[in-house]
């Protein structure tokens, strides 16, 4: 996204393209490691942290905090951890809610 | 859409033979096997290692390659099985001809998951069993996302990531029994019956 944001396009067709191409890099990821993984839906997670976090950095750019590599990986890492919490928890609450409707008989 | 599934056989095995993160989940799913079992969309036959022994399963698939490629795993199954070339969507069974109708990432692919699961609600027996191990949309808004976009891609190669796969089972008449999350709320085991007349 950042190599995009170089060409000074317009913000929103960069972001666009740079979504498209974080989503693109994500599915040949997803692609190569299905044989480990299976099928590729578990990478749903880490596809929500691949186009969010580089809009995030190319955001905070425009708005004139400038990141460097180091910097802009600090904030791929703690955005990944934040989504594995949240996806725990996520994870959590459903099995809970399935429990309980199971239980009620409301899963009917 | 059988030439698409013909071209994937190709790579099934690398792609879809990993039970690495899913083989006990789909195990216990297929514990609860009896009867005349349906297996629909056998592929390759890389869940049939996953099957209880002993069982009498006629597994289909609508792809003639995947078929040819899961004839080994087929012979090396101990209880009895069949393959079929047959579409989901118009069963060559009659009515009421199975105990047990079981699907592994299928309703994904099917075109019309509702016409095909009506066909099954048909081949069922009243009080049968249908055993789904499916993944579906999530209900999170940033997953759900993903999956949309996702869907994007693998539509070219048949496959949508963003089914409602329980709404549609209710749509064709089953009793959800029950519903275990294998992958958060987007790989799911359902559990269903059709009721008994």
């Amino acid at each position: 996204m950042q190599w995009l944001h170089q060409l000074e396009w317009n913000f929103l067709v960069l972001s666009v393209l740079g979504m498209a191409a974080a989503m693109g890099v994500q599915m040949v990821l997803a692609f190569s490691l299905s044989p480990l993984l299976c099928s590729i839906e578990t990478m749903a997670p880490s596809m929500v942290v691949a186009m969010v976090v580089p809009m995030l950095v190319d955001v905070a750019e425009v708005s004139g905090w400038m990141f460097g590599r180091f910097d802009a990986a600090v904030v791929g890492a703690a955005s990944g951890f934040l989504f594995f919490v949240y996806l725990e928890w996520y994870g959590a609450i459903f099995r809970r809610r399935l429990a309980r409707a199971c239980s009620a008989g409301a899963v009917r | 859409m059988t030439s698409v599934w013909d071209l994937r056989a190709l790579l099934y095995d690398v792609c879809e033979g990993s039970q690495l993160r899913r083989g006990a989940a789909k195990a216990r799913l297929f514990a609860q096997m009896h009867g005349q079992v349906l297996f629909l969309a056998v592929g390759t036959g890389v869940d049939i290692n996953r099957f209880p022994t002993g069982q009498n399963i006629i597994g289909i698939d609508i792809s003639h390659e995947m078929l040819r490629r899961a004839e080994t795993r087929r012979r090396a199954y101990c209880g009895q099985m069949a393959f079929v070339l047959g579409d989901a969507e118009r069963l060559a069974f009659g009515d009421e001809s199975f105990d047990t109708v079981v699907s592994s990432c299928t309703m994904c692919s099917v075109p019309q998951p509702v016409v095909a699961l009506k066909e099954l609600h048909r081949v069922l027996r009243p009080g049968g069993r249908l055993l789904m191990f499916e993944h579906v949309r999530s209900r999170s808004w940033s997953l759900g996302l993903a999956l949309d976009l996702m869907t994007l891609w693998t539509r070219l190669l048949g496959t949508e990531m963003n089914r409602d796969t329980v709404a549609n089972v209710r749509t064709a008449g089953f009793d959800i029994v029950r519903i275990e999350s294998v992958y958060l709320d987007i790989i799911l085991s359902i559990h269903a019956v059709k009721k008994a007349a």
